[in-house]
Formats: C-alpha cells, sequence, structure tokens
C-alpha cells in the first residue's frame, strides 16, 4: 500500500513517511524523538553509505528509502538467509570483530546496522528490503591504516598449520575477535594495488591467527605481488620448513631479498616429527643447506620444551651454525593454563638451562645466539654487545659479544637503546647511498678500543648472511641491525620522562601505582638509579609503587606484559585495595593494548578505570620488546 | 573512472570484496526499547574508542536522556553485567 505522503519520499526527516501497515502503532508515536532517530539515520545514509554498501542476500542494494518504526521491526539481524540468486554464499562474509583492534569505528559501523534494521524499515525503489549484510566501497577512502611494507599489509597468508607442536603458543588462544584465513591471490592483489608505498597506508587488516604460510596454495603467487609492489624490500617469511623443498627455494631465490626464519627446533628427525608431530621433518631440516646454497638468508629458530634434552637444542643450534645461519634463535619455552597439563614444566631450571647451553655454545662459534624474552638473562641496560653478524662490517672491525659501546661518532652512550638509536642507518643516508660509517669506542675488559664501521657493500657483493648477493640495505627489522650489531631492544631512560609526565597530569594524584612485569623491574631500577636525581625525572611529591599483575587470564609460566588483559589490572588493583592501599593514579605500559587501548581479549582499558574507579594512563614509549 | 596512483582505474575491476554480515549482538540488550538501545550502544562503544571532552578537557559520562523526557536516565553501561534489563532511571 502507497504511503498518503508520497512527496516526503526524500528522506526528509520532517516528514518520515510511515507505511500504511503500521500507521496504527505509530500513532504515539513522539515528533521529536521521530526527528531525533531520523535524523540520526539520515547522517548515517550520507555520510557512511557513501564508504560503504548494504546488501541483502549477498547482492547490493540501494536504499533510497528509510522508516523510522516505533515498535520493534520483524527483521532480526543475521536470519536473513542468502537469496536463491545470491552469488556468494554467507561464508564468503569476513569476520567483522576481528577488525575491532586496527578498525574498532568499523566494528561500531556493524553494531549501528544490527541495531538500525531493527527499528527501521529500509526499502529500495518503493519495496522493502531485509538487510542482512554490508561491505565496503570507494577502496581509495579504505587507504588509511600504517604498515611499512605491502607484506605486512597483506595480513596472515595462513592460519593452518601442517604441525602440531605440543607447546603451540596457539592452543587455546583462540578469540573471537581473531579469525582464520587462508589469502586468496585476488585479496592480495587488491591491498597491493592500493598500497601507497610513499605514504606507507594500506587497506584495513583485521586479526588473524598466524599459520604455515606455505600450506596456502598460492603462496608463491602471492609473495611475487608483493615482491612486485616493492621491488627492493625484504620479504620475510616465518614458517616450519615442512614444505621447502629443493624446488620451493629455488623459486624463492628468484624473489631475493628474502629472509626466511625456519622452526626448526630439533636437526633431529625422529625428535622432530615426536615434538612437531610433523610429517616432513626430513624436508625441513634438509632445507637448511639448500638455503646456503641458494644464498637465502634465513634465521633458525628454535623452542626448546621440557621433552627435548638440551644437548640437542645443543646440536640444533651447531647444525644452523654449520650453515652460516644469521641467528640462532632460542625461544625460552612458555605455556599457558590452555595447555595439556604434562606439556607443564619447571621453568626456571628449565630456562636456566637453556641459558647455560647457549653461554657454551657462545664460545665454540660465532652464529649469533639471540634468547627470547632476552630479559631473563640479560639484565643490563648498558650498550653490551648481544651478537656479532658474520661477515658484517662489526665483525671485520673486530668487535666481540660483550663489548660495551661507550662512544659513538663522539656521543656518550649509557644504553642499548641509544645505540641502537644511533647505529640506526638515517633516511638521509640511505638516500645519498655510498658509504655508511661510523665511528666507536668500546670497552673490553679493562681496555677502551677505538673501531670504524664501514658498510660500502653493493648490491652484488656477498657478504653472506649479513648481506647476501642480491640484497641491498634493505629495511631490516630486528635481524639485520645495521652495521652487523645486535642489541636485544633496551630500556629507555626517556620512560621515566614519560612516568613523570603521566603523573604530571593529576596533579593530586599521591599514591601512583606503575606496573610493570618481573623481567623488567630490575632495569627500571637501574634507570631510576642512573637519572632518578635529574630534577627533569623526579617524581615528588608523588609516592610511586611498583607492582606486578598476575597474569590471570593466561596463566601457566606467562610473564610477558604484552599478554596481560584489562581484567588482570583490574583484579590486581581491588586486591591491592582490600589490603588497604587505594592508589590515586594507575600507570601502565601501553604495550598490552592496541593502539585503540584493547587488549588480546578486545576489551577496552577504559575498563580498567571504570571498574576500579581509579583514573588510569597508559603509559606511551613504554615497550620493551623481548 | 577513479584515480588513484596517478592510473585511472575502473571502479572495483577485480578488486577483492570486503563484506561483513550484520549479525546479532552477542550480548543481551541492556534496554528492551530498541530505539533507546540503539543509542546506548552507540555511547557504549564510542566511549570504548573514546572520550567527551568540554572545553579540551575530559568529561565522564555515564547516561544519556531524551530531551521529552528529562526525568528518565538511561544508564550507557549496565551495572551489574550485560544483559540486566533496565526500565530508566529517575
Amino acid at each position: 500500500m502507497k504511503s498518503p505522503d508520497t512527496s516526503s519520499r526524500k528522506d526528509d526527516c520532517r516528514n518520515l513517511v510511515m507505511t500504511a501497515s503500521i500507521k496504527e502503532a505509530a500513532k504515539g508515536l513522539d515528533p521529536e524523538m521521530r526527528q531525533g532517530i531520523g535524523g540520526l539515520v539520515k547522517n548515517f545514509r550520507e555520510k557512511v553509505l557513501p564508504v560503504i554498501d548494504l546488501e541483502s542476500g549477498g547482492e547490493v542494494v540501494r536504499i533510497d528509502g528509510i522508516f523510522v518504526r516505533r515498535e520493534p521491526g520483524t527483521q532480526r539481524p543475521g536470519t536473513a538467509a542468502p537469496s536463491s540468486k545470491a552469488k556468494v554464499s554467507t561464508e564468503g562474509y569476513d569476520k567483522l570483530a576481528s577488525y575491532q583492534s586496527q578498525e574498532p569505528r568499523l566494528v561500531m559501523l556493524g553494531n549501528f546496522l544490527q541495531h538500525t534494521i531493527q527499528c527501521t524499515e529500509l526499502q529500495s525503489e518503493g519495496k522493502k528490503v531485509e538487510i542482512d549484510g554490508f561491505r565496503l566501497k570507494n577502496l581509495p577512502f579504505w587507504v588509511r591504516y600504517p604498515q611499512p611494507r605491502v607484506l605486512d599489509n597483506l595480513g596472515e597468508i595462513c592460519s593452518w598449520c601442517s604441525c602440531s607442536c605440543e607447546i603451540c603458543f596457539l592452543k587455546g588462544t583462540a578469540t573471537e575477535y581473531t579469525k582464520k584465513a587462508m589469502l586468496s591471490v585476488v585479496e592480495a592483489r587488491t591491498r597491493a594495488k592500493y598500497f601507497s608505498t610513499e605514504k606507507k597506508l594500506g587497506l584495513p587488516v583485521g586479526h588473524a591467527q598466524p599459520g604455515e604460510p606455505f600450506l596456502n596454495p598460492r603462496i608463491m603467487d602471492i609473495l611475487r605481488i608483493a615482491r612486485n609492489a616493492e621491488p627492493g624490500l625484504l620479504l620475510d617469511i616465518t614458517t616450519n620448513a615442512d614444505f621447502l623443498t629443493e624446488k620451493v627455494i629455488q623459486e624463492l631465490a628468484g624473489l631475493k631479498p628474502i629472509s626466511i626464519v625456519v622452526s626448526v627446533n630439533s636437526a633431529n628427525g625422529p625428535l622432530r616429527r615426536k615434538i612437531m608431530r610433523s610429517n616432513h621433518a626430513e624436508v625441513a631440516i634438509k632445507a637448511i643447506p639448500l638455503l646456503r646454497e641458494e644464498g637465502i638468508q634465513f634465521v633458525g629458530s628454535i623452542v626448546g620444551p621440557a621433552s627435548v634434552p638440551v644437548e640437542d637444542i645443543a646440536e640444533t643450534a651447531r647444525y644452523l651454525d654449520r650453515y652460516s645461519a644469521l641467528q640462532v634463535r632460542l625461544l625460552l619455552p612458555g605455556f599457558t593454563r590452555f595447555h595439556p597439563k604434562e606439556v607443564a614444566f619447571d621453568t626456571l631450571p628449565r630456562w636456566g638451562d637453556i641459558v647455560k647451553t647457549a653461554q657454551q655454545l657462545r664460545q665454540e662459534f660465532s652464529t649469533p645466539i639471540m634468547i627470547q624474552p632476552g630479559f631473563f638473562w640479560n639484565q643490563d641496560i648498558s650498550a653490551v654487545l648481544d651478537g656479532i653478524y658474520r661477515n658484517s662490517p662489526a665483525e671485520r672491525a673486530g668487535l666481540k659479544f660483550g663489548d660495551r659501546i661507550v662512544e659513538i661518532d663522539g656521543q656518550i652512550i649509557i644504553t642499548k637503546a641509544e645505540a641502537s638509536d644511533l647505529l640506526r642507518v638515517t633516511l638521509e643516508e640511505r638516500a645519498q647511498r655510498g658509504c655508511f660509517r661510523r665511528s666507536l669506542k668500546v670497552e673490553r675488559g679493562d681496555e677502551i678500543l677505538e673501531v670504524e664501521l664501514r658498510d660500502d657493500s653493493s648490491v652484488e657483493d656477498d657478504f653472506y648472511p649479513y648481506k647476501p648477493a642480491g640484497y641491498g640495505l634493505c629495511d631490516r627489522s630486528f635481524r639485520g641491525q645495521y652495521f652487523g650489531i645486535h642489541l636485544i631492544d633496551g630500556f629507555r631512560l626517556e620512560s621515566l620522562k614519560t612516568i613523570k609526565e603521566s603523573i604530571d597530569k593529576h596533579p593530586g594524584a599521591r599514591r601512583v601505582l606503575l606496573f610493570t612485569i618481573p623481567l623488567v623491574k630490575n632495569l627500571f631500577a637501574q634507570a631510576a638509579m642512573i637519572v632518578g636525581h635529574s630534577p627533569e625525572f623526579k617524581l615528588d611529591p608523588a609516592e610511586l609503587r611498583v607492582t606486578v599483575a598476575e597474569q590471570r587470564f593466561w596463566g601457566g609460566n606467562i610473564m610477558i606484559g604484552d599478554l596481560h588483559v584489562a581484567q588482570d589490572y583490574i583484579d590486581h588493583i581491588l586486591m591491592l585495595e582490600k589490603r588497604g592501599y587505594r592508589p590515586d593514579l594507575v600507570l601502565i605500559p601501553r604495550s598490552f593494548v592496541g593502539e585503540w587501548g584493547f587488549d588480546v581479549l578486545g576489551r577496552s582499558y577504559s575498563e580498567i578505570e571504570r571498574k576500579t574507579g581509579v583514573p588510569v594512563e597508559l603509559l606511551t614509549n613504554v615497550r620493551v620488546m623481548m | 573512472m577513479k584515480e588513484h596512483r596517478g592510473k585511472k582505474v575502473r571502479r572495483d575491476e577485480g578488486d577483492y570484496v570486503w563484506k561483513f554480515p550484520i549479525q546479532p549482538d552477542a550480548t543481551s540488550p541492556v534496554y528492551d526499547d530498541p530505539m533507546v538501545e540503539m543509542i546506548r550502544s552507540f555511547l557504549a562503544d564510542l566511549l570504548r574508542l573514546g572520550c567527551l571532552t568540554r572545553e579540551g578537557k575530559r568529561v565522564d559520562v555515564d547516561g544519556f536522556q531524551f530531551a521529552n523526557d528529562p526525568k528518565t536516565v538511561y544508564r550507557i553501561f549496565p551495572k551489574n553485567g550485560t544483559g540486566e534489563k533496565l526500565s530508566g532511571e529517575k
């Protein structure tokens, strides 16, 4: 039945049209309320619909009429099945919740639509439509998310894994904010097409469970898309190497510069098969010499669960060193309350054994051995060298593991973080090309040595593994730090300034509670000793209490701050209050939340203040990579 | 034809389509009235992303009321967890 007031079809919020069928129910509708709701919906149509399309049964619909109902409508969200005309099934839909950490406004949009369809009637060309989805349109508008490279903007290539490692960190970690992904070539191509290499901005990426990328049958096509989009930049892949056959490795060599992190775990076939439940253990082990043969840079990664003897860890490390791994990475094993009970072990003795093994190996070979979390064994914030890469300028200059940098280009160095900053090759230096240099003063025992670092390698030069042939001075992440010096991420003295600035925002705060983690507490104390008396770091009259929140959600032996959840902090604050301590202000390093303040479970940090009544400041610039 | 990175591209030519279903809220509504619940939910989402300010200073809010019914205050965040149904408070 036609509406009596057809002249108002253009959504004028002052003349909302009611269909005859609900006119009776709408008699009591308050005009101001209708106007307000209508305004909201009209705004939505004008501002939001230019960047999204609404769908019904998998097909785009153009909405030209929005009617506000007084009573709830008959449509409930999620109930509209795809029509028989739909070209795609609901399986083709992305998981909206997975975008929560990067773009929660998209999730908010979904929520708004979900509520809107319950109290409005949407029409297209005079017919009622039941909306059950929406899609992004005008993709250039959605290119607004910072990412360093196209490869990063592709997201996870595959969320499934061919192994089932006994202490896989993914066991029990699925949340509603994580999706399982199998990246398609179409999606990869679209992402690469719209990525702005100049502004380093890309399309939104949903949070997906990491997995084995080579399980994606189109992995090579996808890597080629990333390579073609950014010809000079390093591609890096983490893999269990189950599928790194000779043929695959030869194809990868055609995509240089490329760097592979290989989750070897053991170079002993039967043991590897046992701990990883891998059916391709021999392929993975043989991949190591093949990578060397093809001149592909690689890092060997070993997680040492309690069932693996430390002697095997040492043998595996030697195997990696034999083939010139860039780095041997020992991951101190972790377990959560979600793992099977038999996986749990006594943490400190086991971690201690692995660290001791690493210290012995350092006397044997020169491949740097990195232990994560680094601060378990390395509690010195000064610029002691944690590793020197083979065939690097640092090695050629005679630097050794354990040397302490005291000066760079005439500037006194106190911490690792300062040293890393000054060693980093700047954009200006890169633009000028040519030779990169640094002059260092280094303490070794009682001696002070003066050392000149020079990197004037060209793309063709072969300094494997630091800079293999075909690799330029790419933008390397933590692995290939400049000049071949490896420094674990250090505690920054500026963190203390950040603490002071956060306290200064709350002039009345006297009892200030600072959360940290056990591994960082000592570093914080060292930093406080170095600069605590300086006026710019003084915290008076506030009294700072440093505390550690229990990892209640994850349990197990997890002690990394990045994995705390909002509820951990809430519980701890309430517990302290029961014991007679109520802070005026709480400071928390923001590493446990993403850009928008949501923890790994999708809960906003603002809940901490809401539930405890205590103001919370997130400390920016206070993050220590493990 | 649109321009992107200096190239003219036909809109959506072969591009991947990001589609999302509109799904029921996993949590129970706080208010029965869907129009009230729409506003409450919108404000709750908004306050999880940021905060409201007045003259540059943060303003904490926990409720809202409609201009045509100033005696009824609706809570943005339910007191006792989700699912609590309230009729509005005076």
